[in-house]
Protein backbone atom coordinates (compact mmCIF):
# COMPACT_ATOMS: atom_id res chain seq x y z
CA UNK A 1 0.00 0.00 0.00
CA UNK A 2 2.56 2.42 0.63
CA UNK A 3 4.49 1.50 -2.43
CA UNK A 4 1.66 2.18 -4.25
CA UNK A 5 1.41 5.62 -2.61
CA UNK A 6 5.16 6.28 -3.16
CA UNK A 7 4.76 5.45 -6.79
CA UNK A 8 1.81 7.86 -6.92
CA UNK A 9 4.42 10.66 -5.43
CA UNK A 10 7.18 10.27 -7.93
CA UNK A 11 4.85 9.60 -10.69
CA UNK A 12 3.16 13.32 -9.66
CA UNK A 13 6.98 14.73 -9.87
CA UNK A 14 7.68 13.54 -13.25
CA UNK A 15 4.22 15.05 -14.64
CA UNK A 16 4.67 18.10 -12.76
CA UNK A 17 8.07 18.54 -14.47
CA UNK A 18 6.42 17.53 -17.63
CA UNK A 19 4.25 20.48 -17.93
CA UNK A 20 6.42 23.12 -16.56
CA UNK A 21 8.25 22.70 -19.45
CA UNK A 22 6.23 24.30 -22.17
CA UNK A 23 8.74 24.50 -24.94
CA UNK A 24 9.05 20.88 -24.35
CA UNK A 25 5.96 19.76 -25.26
CA UNK A 26 5.46 22.43 -28.05
CA UNK A 27 9.16 21.62 -29.43
CA UNK A 28 8.06 17.93 -29.21
CA UNK A 29 5.34 18.21 -31.86
CA UNK A 30 7.95 19.94 -34.78
CA UNK A 31 9.86 16.44 -35.69
CA UNK A 32 6.92 14.51 -36.13
CA UNK A 33 4.82 17.57 -37.77
CA UNK A 34 7.73 17.90 -40.33
CA UNK A 35 8.08 14.39 -40.59
CA UNK A 36 4.65 14.24 -42.09
CA UNK A 37 3.98 17.45 -44.07
CA UNK A 38 7.68 17.68 -45.88
CA UNK A 39 8.01 14.10 -45.96
CA UNK A 40 4.48 12.88 -46.22
CA UNK A 41 3.90 15.51 -49.16
CA UNK A 42 7.40 15.05 -51.27
CA UNK A 43 7.49 11.23 -50.72
CA UNK A 44 3.61 10.75 -51.20
CA UNK A 45 3.52 10.26 -54.92
CA UNK A 46 7.05 8.34 -55.74
CA UNK A 47 6.37 5.86 -52.50
CA UNK A 48 2.53 6.38 -53.44
CA UNK A 49 2.93 3.56 -55.80
CA UNK A 50 4.00 1.64 -53.35
CA UNK A 51 1.03 1.10 -51.55
CA UNK A 52 -0.47 -2.11 -53.77
CA UNK A 53 -3.53 -2.92 -52.87
CA UNK A 54 -4.44 -0.54 -49.91
CA UNK A 55 -4.66 2.28 -52.59
CA UNK A 56 -8.24 0.96 -53.56
CA UNK A 57 -8.54 1.89 -50.27
CA UNK A 58 -7.86 5.14 -50.18
CA UNK A 59 -4.42 4.77 -48.30
CA UNK A 60 -1.83 7.24 -49.65
CA UNK A 61 1.71 7.38 -48.14
CA UNK A 62 0.20 10.09 -45.62
CA UNK A 63 -2.01 7.93 -44.30
CA UNK A 64 0.37 5.39 -44.20
CA UNK A 65 2.73 7.28 -42.03
CA UNK A 66 0.67 8.54 -39.14
CA UNK A 67 0.20 5.57 -37.47
CA UNK A 68 4.19 5.13 -37.97
CA UNK A 69 4.50 8.83 -36.69
CA UNK A 70 2.68 8.10 -33.80
CA UNK A 71 4.86 5.02 -33.43
CA UNK A 72 7.59 7.04 -33.54
CA UNK A 73 6.47 10.01 -30.68
CA UNK A 74 6.10 6.73 -28.61
CA UNK A 75 10.07 5.45 -29.15
CA UNK A 76 11.26 8.71 -28.68
CA UNK A 77 9.44 10.18 -25.83
CA UNK A 78 9.69 7.04 -24.24
CA UNK A 79 13.58 6.30 -24.61
CA UNK A 80 14.33 9.98 -23.66
CA UNK A 81 12.30 9.53 -20.66
CA UNK A 82 15.37 7.98 -19.08
CA UNK A 83 17.10 10.90 -19.27
CA UNK A 84 15.27 12.64 -16.18
CA UNK A 85 17.01 9.68 -14.02
CA UNK A 86 20.20 11.48 -15.38
CA UNK A 87 19.33 14.46 -14.63
CA UNK A 88 18.43 13.42 -10.96
CA UNK A 89 21.60 12.52 -10.85
CA UNK A 90 23.55 15.86 -12.41
CA UNK A 91 21.66 17.67 -10.03
CA UNK A 92 21.68 15.78 -7.08
CA UNK A 93 18.27 14.90 -6.33
CA UNK A 94 18.18 11.34 -7.10
CA UNK A 95 20.16 11.38 -3.64
CA UNK A 96 16.89 13.13 -1.89
CA UNK A 97 15.01 10.05 -3.49
CA UNK A 98 17.58 7.40 -2.64
CA UNK A 99 18.09 8.05 1.06
CA UNK A 100 14.28 8.03 1.38
CA UNK A 101 12.42 5.25 2.98
CA UNK A 102 10.98 4.27 -0.10
CA UNK A 103 11.06 1.01 -1.81
CA UNK A 104 13.42 1.22 -5.14
CA UNK A 105 10.65 -0.75 -6.60
CA UNK A 106 8.34 2.13 -6.28
CA UNK A 107 11.20 4.55 -7.41
CA UNK A 108 11.07 2.50 -10.48
CA UNK A 109 7.32 2.23 -11.13
CA UNK A 110 7.16 6.03 -10.54
CA UNK A 111 9.63 6.80 -12.78
CA UNK A 112 8.02 4.45 -15.59
CA UNK A 113 5.05 5.28 -15.17
CA UNK A 114 5.39 8.84 -15.34
CA UNK A 115 7.32 8.40 -18.72
CA UNK A 116 4.49 6.32 -19.91
CA UNK A 117 2.20 9.28 -18.84
CA UNK A 118 3.99 11.73 -20.70
CA UNK A 119 4.42 9.35 -23.97
CA UNK A 120 0.78 9.11 -23.82
CA UNK A 121 -0.18 12.97 -23.41
CA UNK A 122 2.49 13.46 -26.75
CA UNK A 123 1.15 11.11 -28.74
CA UNK A 124 -2.74 12.11 -27.76
CA UNK A 125 -1.35 15.63 -29.38
CA UNK A 126 -0.46 14.18 -32.23
CA UNK A 127 -4.37 14.15 -33.27
CA UNK A 128 -3.99 17.33 -33.84
CA UNK A 129 -2.91 16.66 -36.95
CA UNK A 130 -4.98 14.38 -38.23
CA UNK A 131 -6.87 16.45 -40.05
CA UNK A 132 -4.15 17.78 -42.41
CA UNK A 133 -3.65 13.99 -43.84
CA UNK A 134 -7.07 13.25 -43.68
CA UNK A 135 -7.70 10.55 -41.26
CA UNK A 136 -10.83 10.05 -39.08
CA UNK A 137 -10.81 10.12 -35.58
CA UNK A 138 -13.21 8.72 -33.42
CA UNK A 139 -13.20 8.43 -29.19
CA UNK A 140 -12.73 4.57 -29.80
CA UNK A 141 -9.90 4.83 -32.02
CA UNK A 142 -8.24 7.11 -29.52
CA UNK A 143 -8.59 4.85 -26.55
CA UNK A 144 -7.52 1.95 -28.34
CA UNK A 145 -4.12 3.72 -29.64
CA UNK A 146 -3.26 4.83 -25.72
CA UNK A 147 -3.70 1.23 -24.92
CA UNK A 148 -1.32 0.66 -27.69
CA UNK A 149 0.80 3.58 -26.73
CA UNK A 150 0.88 2.72 -23.11
CA UNK A 151 2.21 -1.40 -23.67
CA UNK A 152 4.67 0.24 -25.63
CA UNK A 153 5.83 2.91 -23.89
CA UNK A 154 5.88 0.48 -20.81
CA UNK A 155 8.91 -1.39 -22.34
CA UNK A 156 11.07 1.65 -24.06
CA UNK A 157 10.65 3.76 -20.85
CA UNK A 158 12.30 0.97 -19.23
CA UNK A 159 15.16 0.76 -21.67
CA UNK A 160 15.70 4.35 -21.15
CA UNK A 161 15.37 4.33 -17.42
CA UNK A 162 17.81 1.35 -16.97
CA UNK A 163 20.42 2.61 -19.59
CA UNK A 164 19.75 6.24 -17.58
CA UNK A 165 20.67 4.46 -14.26
CA UNK A 166 23.61 3.16 -16.05
CA UNK A 167 25.04 6.27 -16.96
CA UNK A 168 26.23 9.76 -16.09
CA UNK A 169 25.95 12.37 -18.47
CA UNK A 170 23.07 13.29 -20.28
CA UNK A 171 25.70 13.56 -23.16
CA UNK A 172 26.57 10.63 -23.06
CA UNK A 173 22.72 8.93 -22.65
CA UNK A 174 21.88 10.90 -25.88
CA UNK A 175 24.63 9.40 -27.82
CA UNK A 176 23.64 5.56 -26.46
CA UNK A 177 20.10 6.74 -27.35
CA UNK A 178 20.36 7.86 -30.63
CA UNK A 179 22.15 4.95 -31.04
CA UNK A 180 19.54 2.47 -29.81
CA UNK A 181 16.28 4.81 -31.37
CA UNK A 182 17.41 5.44 -35.17
CA UNK A 183 18.12 1.74 -35.53
CA UNK A 184 14.38 0.53 -34.72
CA UNK A 185 13.16 3.72 -35.64
CA UNK A 186 14.41 3.27 -39.25
CA UNK A 187 14.21 -0.48 -39.30
CA UNK A 188 10.36 -0.68 -38.03
CA UNK A 189 8.47 0.57 -41.27
CA UNK A 190 7.49 3.49 -39.77
CA UNK A 191 8.57 5.38 -42.45
CA UNK A 192 8.38 3.60 -45.51
CA UNK A 193 6.76 0.10 -46.96
CA UNK A 194 9.04 -3.03 -45.71
CA UNK A 195 8.93 -4.16 -49.72
CA UNK A 196 11.51 -6.13 -51.09
CA UNK A 197 14.12 -5.57 -48.96
CA UNK A 198 17.01 -7.90 -48.63
CA UNK A 199 17.08 -10.83 -46.51
CA UNK A 200 19.64 -9.61 -43.76
CA UNK A 201 17.17 -6.64 -43.14
CA UNK A 202 13.55 -8.24 -43.41
CA UNK A 203 15.57 -10.62 -40.76
CA UNK A 204 16.00 -7.22 -38.44
CA UNK A 205 12.78 -5.86 -38.88
CA UNK A 206 11.67 -9.12 -37.17
CA UNK A 207 13.78 -8.64 -34.14
CA UNK A 208 13.17 -5.39 -33.71
CA UNK A 209 10.80 -4.68 -30.83
CA UNK A 210 9.69 -0.94 -32.25
CA UNK A 211 8.18 -2.81 -35.69
CA UNK A 212 5.40 -4.59 -33.30
CA UNK A 213 4.32 -1.02 -32.02
CA UNK A 214 4.32 0.16 -35.28
CA UNK A 215 3.12 -2.92 -37.05
CA UNK A 216 -0.25 -2.85 -34.53
CA UNK A 217 -0.82 1.04 -34.89
CA UNK A 218 -1.03 0.67 -38.38
CA UNK A 219 -3.40 -2.61 -38.03
CA UNK A 220 -5.35 -0.03 -35.86
CA UNK A 221 -5.46 2.70 -38.32
CA UNK A 222 -6.07 0.63 -41.31
CA UNK A 223 -9.17 -1.14 -39.64
CA UNK A 224 -10.35 1.91 -38.74
CA UNK A 225 -10.00 3.30 -42.53
CA UNK A 226 -12.20 0.17 -43.23
CA UNK A 227 -9.66 -1.83 -44.76
CA UNK A 228 -11.44 -5.19 -45.19
CA UNK A 229 -9.91 -8.48 -43.61
CA UNK A 230 -9.06 -9.74 -46.45
CA UNK A 231 -7.02 -7.19 -47.35
CA UNK A 232 -5.69 -6.94 -43.87
CA UNK A 233 -4.03 -10.74 -44.88
CA UNK A 234 -2.51 -9.35 -47.88
CA UNK A 235 -0.29 -6.37 -45.65
CA UNK A 236 2.54 -8.69 -45.29
CA UNK A 237 2.88 -8.81 -49.07
CA UNK A 238 2.97 -5.29 -49.76
CA UNK A 239 5.36 -4.80 -46.85
CA UNK A 240 2.42 -2.79 -44.60
CA UNK A 241 2.66 -5.69 -42.73
CA UNK A 242 4.72 -8.14 -40.81
CA UNK A 243 4.97 -12.15 -41.12
CA UNK A 244 6.65 -14.42 -38.93
CA UNK A 245 7.03 -17.91 -40.32
CA UNK A 246 4.97 -17.18 -43.22
CA UNK A 247 1.70 -16.08 -40.58
CA UNK A 248 0.92 -12.88 -40.72
CA UNK A 249 1.27 -10.88 -37.11
CA UNK A 250 -2.05 -10.28 -35.88
CA UNK A 251 -2.94 -7.35 -33.74
CA UNK A 252 -3.37 -9.71 -30.62
CA UNK A 253 0.06 -11.35 -31.96
CA UNK A 254 1.67 -7.81 -31.40
CA UNK A 255 -0.12 -6.99 -28.25
CA UNK A 256 1.63 -10.28 -26.94
CA UNK A 257 5.02 -9.70 -28.01
CA UNK A 258 4.54 -6.22 -26.60
CA UNK A 259 3.48 -7.71 -23.40
CA UNK A 260 6.31 -9.68 -23.20
CA UNK A 261 9.15 -7.26 -24.33
CA UNK A 262 7.61 -4.61 -21.58
CA UNK A 263 7.31 -6.94 -18.81
CA UNK A 264 11.00 -7.94 -19.68
CA UNK A 265 12.35 -4.42 -19.95
CA UNK A 266 10.72 -3.50 -16.73
CA UNK A 267 12.29 -6.16 -15.07
CA UNK A 268 15.87 -5.28 -16.00
CA UNK A 269 14.87 -1.19 -14.96
CA UNK A 270 13.70 -2.13 -11.67
CA UNK A 271 16.59 -4.52 -10.94
CA UNK A 272 19.24 -1.84 -11.81
CA UNK A 273 17.51 0.50 -9.14
CA UNK A 274 17.86 -2.02 -7.00
CA UNK A 275 21.62 -1.97 -7.40
CA UNK A 276 21.94 1.40 -7.29
CA UNK A 277 24.33 3.12 -4.15
CA UNK B 1 22.57 9.97 28.31
CA UNK B 2 20.57 7.51 25.38
CA UNK B 3 23.54 6.78 22.54
CA UNK B 4 22.14 7.31 19.25
CA UNK B 5 24.66 6.62 16.77
CA UNK B 6 27.15 3.52 17.91
CA UNK B 7 30.23 3.03 15.88
CA UNK B 8 32.35 -0.42 16.38
CA UNK B 9 35.20 -1.12 14.53
CA UNK B 10 33.93 0.12 11.49
CA UNK B 11 36.06 -0.36 7.55
CA UNK B 12 35.25 0.86 4.65
CA UNK B 13 36.80 -0.79 1.68
CA UNK B 14 36.74 0.94 -2.32
CA UNK B 15 38.32 -2.07 -3.77
CA UNK B 16 42.28 -1.23 -2.83
CA UNK B 17 41.60 2.02 -1.34
CA UNK B 18 40.73 2.14 2.46
CA UNK B 19 38.29 4.59 2.69
CA UNK B 20 37.27 3.92 6.62
CA UNK B 21 39.85 2.41 8.77
CA UNK B 22 38.36 0.48 11.85
CA UNK B 23 36.69 3.60 13.65
CA UNK B 24 34.70 3.95 16.84
CA UNK B 25 32.45 6.16 18.93
CA UNK B 26 29.46 7.19 19.97
CA UNK B 27 26.85 9.92 19.61
CA UNK B 28 24.30 10.78 22.30
CA UNK B 29 20.85 12.32 22.54
CA UNK B 30 20.85 16.02 21.98
CA UNK B 31 24.58 16.76 21.45
CA UNK B 32 26.23 17.98 18.09
CA UNK B 33 28.95 15.78 17.21
CA UNK B 34 31.94 17.21 15.13
CA UNK B 35 33.53 15.16 12.50
CA UNK B 36 36.82 17.08 11.50
CA UNK B 37 39.45 16.54 8.95
CA UNK B 38 40.71 17.03 5.68
CA UNK B 39 38.79 16.29 2.43
CA UNK B 40 39.14 12.70 1.41
CA UNK B 41 39.53 11.45 4.65
CA UNK B 42 36.65 9.76 5.20
CA UNK B 43 33.76 11.93 6.32
CA UNK B 44 31.36 11.53 3.70
CA UNK B 45 32.25 7.43 3.55
CA UNK B 46 31.35 7.33 6.99
CA UNK B 47 28.04 8.88 6.52
CA UNK B 48 26.79 7.12 3.92
CA UNK B 49 27.23 3.96 5.56
CA UNK B 50 25.41 5.43 8.18
CA UNK B 51 22.40 6.31 6.62
CA UNK B 52 22.97 2.39 5.25
CA UNK B 53 23.50 3.92 1.26
CA UNK B 54 27.25 1.82 1.53
CA UNK B 55 27.49 -1.74 3.31
CA UNK B 56 30.16 -1.89 5.87
CA UNK B 57 33.33 -3.73 4.80
CA UNK B 58 33.34 -4.75 8.62
CA UNK B 59 32.35 -3.57 11.51
CA UNK B 60 29.08 -2.64 13.15
CA UNK B 61 27.08 0.91 13.37
CA UNK B 62 23.78 1.60 15.38
CA UNK B 63 21.39 4.46 14.93
CA UNK B 64 18.41 4.55 17.66
CA UNK B 65 19.58 0.43 18.25
CA UNK B 66 19.25 -0.33 15.04
CA UNK B 67 21.79 -1.74 13.02
CA UNK B 68 22.00 -0.52 9.90
CA UNK B 69 22.64 -3.39 7.48
CA UNK B 70 19.38 -5.10 9.17
CA UNK B 71 16.39 -2.52 9.06
CA UNK B 72 17.23 0.47 6.50
CA UNK B 73 13.90 1.46 5.67
CA UNK B 74 12.99 1.90 9.52
CA UNK B 75 16.56 3.35 10.11
CA UNK B 76 15.87 6.08 7.36
CA UNK B 77 13.06 7.03 8.52
CA UNK B 78 14.61 7.39 11.89
CA UNK B 79 17.52 10.37 10.46
CA UNK B 80 17.23 13.39 8.56
CA UNK B 81 20.14 13.89 5.72
CA UNK B 82 21.73 17.13 4.37
CA UNK B 83 23.94 16.28 1.32
CA UNK B 84 27.35 17.67 0.55
CA UNK B 85 25.98 19.46 -2.64
CA UNK B 86 22.47 20.50 -3.55
CA UNK B 87 20.32 18.10 -4.05
CA UNK B 88 16.65 20.09 -4.84
CA UNK B 89 14.73 20.26 -7.60
CA UNK B 90 14.87 23.50 -8.74
CA UNK B 91 12.15 23.08 -11.13
CA UNK B 92 9.77 22.66 -8.09
CA UNK B 93 8.71 25.24 -5.83
CA UNK B 94 10.55 25.17 -2.13
CA UNK B 95 7.00 23.83 -0.82
CA UNK B 96 6.62 21.36 -3.49
CA UNK B 97 10.29 20.15 -2.50
CA UNK B 98 9.53 19.85 1.16
CA UNK B 99 5.86 18.60 0.67
CA UNK B 100 7.40 15.56 -1.68
CA UNK B 101 10.02 15.24 1.10
CA UNK B 102 7.28 14.94 3.60
CA UNK B 103 5.14 12.44 1.38
CA UNK B 104 7.97 9.86 0.96
CA UNK B 105 8.58 9.98 4.30
CA UNK B 106 4.85 9.67 5.49
CA UNK B 107 4.32 12.70 6.93
CA UNK B 108 0.19 13.17 7.11
CA UNK B 109 -1.21 16.13 5.70
CA UNK B 110 -1.77 17.94 8.95
CA UNK B 111 1.80 17.55 10.64
CA UNK B 112 3.54 18.40 6.44
CA UNK B 113 1.51 21.38 6.28
CA UNK B 114 2.33 22.87 10.07
CA UNK B 115 6.09 21.46 10.05
CA UNK B 116 6.52 23.47 6.66
CA UNK B 117 4.89 26.54 8.03
CA UNK B 118 7.02 26.37 11.21
CA UNK B 119 10.32 24.95 10.19
CA UNK B 120 10.02 27.98 6.85
CA UNK B 121 9.46 30.81 9.69
CA UNK B 122 12.36 29.84 11.58
CA UNK B 123 14.77 29.93 8.86
CA UNK B 124 13.31 33.21 7.21
CA UNK B 125 12.01 31.13 4.12
CA UNK B 126 8.19 31.57 4.56
CA UNK B 127 7.87 34.56 1.62
CA UNK B 128 9.75 32.39 -0.63
CA UNK B 129 8.26 29.34 -0.39
CA UNK B 130 6.00 29.19 -4.13
CA UNK B 131 9.03 30.61 -5.50
CA UNK B 132 10.72 28.05 -8.08
CA UNK B 133 14.14 26.96 -6.56
CA UNK B 134 15.93 27.78 -9.03
CA UNK B 135 15.40 31.85 -8.37
CA UNK B 136 17.02 31.22 -5.16
CA UNK B 137 20.15 32.05 -3.79
CA UNK B 138 22.93 29.31 -2.63
CA UNK B 139 22.23 30.36 1.21
CA UNK B 140 18.45 30.15 0.78
CA UNK B 141 18.65 26.49 -1.08
CA UNK B 142 21.02 25.45 1.88
CA UNK B 143 18.47 26.63 4.71
CA UNK B 144 16.00 25.08 2.05
CA UNK B 145 17.42 21.66 2.27
CA UNK B 146 18.39 21.80 6.23
CA UNK B 147 14.24 22.04 6.95
CA UNK B 148 13.60 19.72 4.90
CA UNK B 149 16.09 17.05 6.57
CA UNK B 150 13.83 18.00 9.73
CA UNK B 151 10.62 17.66 8.52
CA UNK B 152 9.75 14.07 9.69
CA UNK B 153 11.15 14.58 12.69
CA UNK B 154 14.27 12.64 12.60
CA UNK B 155 16.12 11.51 15.60
CA UNK B 156 19.73 12.29 13.74
CA UNK B 157 20.20 15.17 11.54
CA UNK B 158 23.29 14.27 9.41
CA UNK B 159 25.03 17.46 8.21
CA UNK B 160 27.84 16.80 5.33
CA UNK B 161 29.42 19.58 4.86
CA UNK B 162 26.71 22.03 5.73
CA UNK B 163 28.32 25.20 4.38
CA UNK B 164 30.51 24.06 1.27
CA UNK B 165 30.71 26.37 -1.41
CA UNK B 166 29.50 29.11 0.26
CA UNK B 167 31.00 32.87 1.08
CA UNK B 168 31.75 33.41 4.49
CA UNK B 169 28.94 35.94 5.96
CA UNK B 170 26.58 33.01 4.07
CA UNK B 171 28.03 30.32 6.10
CA UNK B 172 27.74 32.29 9.26
CA UNK B 173 23.90 32.94 9.32
CA UNK B 174 23.75 28.86 8.30
CA UNK B 175 25.12 28.56 11.36
CA UNK B 176 23.01 30.78 13.19
CA UNK B 177 19.84 28.96 11.53
CA UNK B 178 21.02 25.81 12.43
CA UNK B 179 21.79 26.42 16.33
CA UNK B 180 18.40 28.08 16.18
CA UNK B 181 16.51 24.92 14.96
CA UNK B 182 18.71 22.75 17.30
CA UNK B 183 17.71 24.68 20.16
CA UNK B 184 13.81 24.35 19.37
CA UNK B 185 13.89 20.48 18.10
CA UNK B 186 15.09 17.44 20.05
CA UNK B 187 17.29 16.16 17.53
CA UNK B 188 21.24 15.52 17.75
CA UNK B 189 23.57 16.30 15.04
CA UNK B 190 26.26 14.68 13.15
CA UNK B 191 28.37 17.08 11.28
CA UNK B 192 31.51 16.89 9.09
CA UNK B 193 33.32 19.70 7.74
CA UNK B 194 36.97 20.19 7.07
CA UNK B 195 36.51 23.75 8.49
CA UNK B 196 37.75 23.61 11.50
CA UNK B 197 36.36 26.75 13.51
CA UNK B 198 32.79 25.23 13.08
CA UNK B 199 33.21 22.63 14.77
CA UNK B 200 33.69 24.60 17.46
CA UNK B 201 30.23 24.53 17.62
CA UNK B 202 29.73 21.09 18.34
CA UNK B 203 29.68 19.73 22.04
CA UNK B 204 32.38 16.83 21.10
CA UNK B 205 34.43 16.27 18.17
CA UNK B 206 36.17 13.07 16.36
CA UNK B 207 39.14 14.55 14.32
CA UNK B 208 39.64 11.87 11.50
CA UNK B 209 42.82 11.82 8.76
CA UNK B 210 43.27 8.99 6.56
CA UNK B 211 40.33 6.82 7.62
CA UNK B 212 41.38 7.07 11.08
CA UNK B 213 40.14 8.57 14.20
CA UNK B 214 43.12 10.15 15.09
CA UNK B 215 41.59 12.26 18.13
CA UNK B 216 37.79 12.20 20.27
CA UNK B 217 36.90 14.20 22.93
CA UNK B 218 34.98 17.47 23.88
CA UNK B 219 36.01 20.17 21.78
CA UNK B 220 37.36 22.14 25.44
CA UNK B 221 39.47 19.25 26.05
CA UNK B 222 40.99 18.77 22.17
CA UNK B 223 41.99 22.78 22.92
CA UNK B 224 43.46 21.87 25.95
CA UNK B 225 45.55 19.03 24.49
CA UNK B 226 47.29 22.05 23.32
CA UNK B 227 48.15 23.54 26.69
CA UNK B 228 46.62 26.83 27.02
CA UNK B 229 47.16 30.21 25.40
CA UNK B 230 49.87 31.70 23.32
CA UNK B 231 50.98 34.90 23.59
CA UNK B 232 53.88 36.61 21.62
CA UNK B 233 55.55 39.30 22.20
CA UNK B 234 58.01 41.93 20.61
CA UNK B 235 60.52 43.79 23.00
CA UNK B 236 63.23 45.98 22.51
CA UNK B 237 65.75 43.27 24.01
CA UNK B 238 64.54 39.98 23.91
CA UNK B 239 67.24 37.72 25.99
CA UNK B 240 66.74 40.76 29.18
CA UNK B 241 63.46 40.09 28.58
CA UNK B 242 63.12 36.35 28.44
CA UNK B 243 64.86 36.39 31.94
CA UNK B 244 62.89 38.35 33.16
CA UNK B 245 59.59 36.64 32.49
CA UNK B 246 61.30 33.32 33.55
CA UNK B 247 61.84 34.43 37.15
CA UNK B 248 58.71 36.48 37.68
CA UNK B 249 56.36 33.62 36.21
CA UNK B 250 58.07 30.31 36.04
CA UNK B 251 56.94 29.64 32.91
CA UNK B 252 58.61 28.47 29.75
CA UNK B 253 59.92 31.20 26.88
CA UNK B 254 61.00 30.44 23.78
CA UNK B 255 62.07 33.05 20.84
CA UNK B 256 60.48 32.37 17.92
CA UNK B 257 61.32 34.87 14.66
CA UNK B 258 62.35 37.32 16.99
CA UNK B 259 59.36 37.18 18.70
CA UNK B 260 58.79 35.77 22.55
CA UNK B 261 56.32 32.72 23.06
CA UNK B 262 54.33 31.43 25.89
CA UNK B 263 52.31 29.10 26.35
CA UNK B 264 50.15 30.17 29.41
CA UNK B 265 46.55 29.30 31.15
CA UNK B 266 44.23 32.36 30.81
CA UNK B 267 46.16 34.59 28.69
CA UNK B 268 44.11 37.06 28.78
CA UNK B 269 44.22 37.59 32.48
CA UNK B 270 48.13 37.30 32.22
CA UNK B 271 48.72 40.13 30.09
CA UNK B 272 48.30 43.09 32.69
CA UNK B 273 50.96 42.26 34.62
CA UNK B 274 53.13 40.96 31.77
CA UNK B 275 52.69 44.75 30.66
CA UNK B 276 53.94 45.54 34.38
CA UNK B 277 56.76 43.57 34.43
CA UNK B 278 58.57 44.48 31.08
CA UNK B 279 56.67 48.09 31.20
CA UNK B 280 58.29 49.99 28.43
CA UNK B 281 60.43 47.79 26.66
CA UNK B 282 57.05 46.42 25.18
CA UNK B 283 56.36 46.94 21.28
CA UNK B 284 53.44 44.59 20.66
CA UNK B 285 51.34 41.65 22.16
CA UNK B 286 49.85 39.26 20.82
CA UNK B 287 47.10 37.03 22.49
CA UNK B 288 46.12 33.68 20.37
CA UNK B 289 43.11 31.34 21.86
CA UNK B 290 43.98 27.66 20.51
CA UNK B 291 42.01 27.03 17.76
CA UNK B 292 40.57 23.77 16.00
CA UNK B 293 43.41 24.39 13.18
CA UNK B 294 46.04 24.17 15.98
CA UNK B 295 44.88 21.21 17.52
CA UNK B 296 44.71 19.43 13.77
CA UNK B 297 48.00 21.05 12.90
CA UNK B 298 49.69 19.82 16.31
CA UNK B 299 48.15 15.78 15.76
CA UNK B 300 48.52 15.51 12.53
CA UNK B 301 51.98 18.01 11.66
CA UNK B 302 49.85 19.12 8.97
CA UNK B 303 47.45 22.02 8.31
CA UNK B 304 44.10 21.32 6.68
CA UNK B 305 43.70 23.00 3.21
CA UNK B 306 40.42 24.32 2.01
CA UNK B 307 39.92 22.37 -0.37
CA UNK B 308 37.63 21.46 -3.80
CA UNK B 309 34.48 19.43 -2.77
CA UNK B 310 35.17 15.91 -2.84
CA UNK B 311 33.39 15.23 -6.09
CA UNK B 312 33.50 17.64 -8.98
CA UNK B 313 29.27 17.87 -8.88
CA UNK B 314 29.49 21.63 -8.00
CA UNK B 315 31.56 22.47 -10.59
CA UNK B 316 29.25 20.27 -13.07
CA UNK B 317 26.23 22.27 -11.74
CA UNK B 318 27.54 25.46 -12.65
CA UNK B 319 27.84 24.68 -15.84
CA UNK B 320 24.67 23.93 -16.80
Amino acid sequence: MNTLRHVGIIWYREILRYWRDKPRIIGSLAMPFFFLIIFGSGLSSSIGQMMGGAAEFGIDFKKFMFPGIIGMTTLFTSMFSGLSIVRDKEYGFLKEILVAPVDRLAVAGGKILGGSTVTMIQATLLFLFAPLVGVGVTPLLVIKVWGLVFLGSLGFTSLGTFVGNKLDSAEGFQMVMNFLIFPMFFLSGAFFPLKDIPSWMAALVRINPFSYVVDSMRQLFFLSMGLPSTMMDRLPEFGLGISLFDVRVTILMDLGIMAFLSLSLATLAVRSFHQME
Amino acid sequence: MEKVIEVENLTKDYGDLRAVDGISFEVYEGEIFGFLGPNGAGKTTTIKTLCGLLAPTSGTARIAGMDVGENPMEIRKQIGLVFQTSSLDDRLTGRENLSFHSRLYNVDRETEKRRINELSERVGLQDRLDDRVKNYSGGMKRRLELIRGMIHHPHVLFLDEPTLGLDPQTRSYIWDYIQELKKREEISIFLTTHYMDEVELANRAAIIDEGRIIALDSVEALKDQLGGDLIFLETDDNEKALRKLEEEFGVEVEEVDSKLKLTVEKGEQLIPRLTQVLSDSIKSINLHEPTMDDVFLHLTGKEIRESEPEDNSMEKRMMH
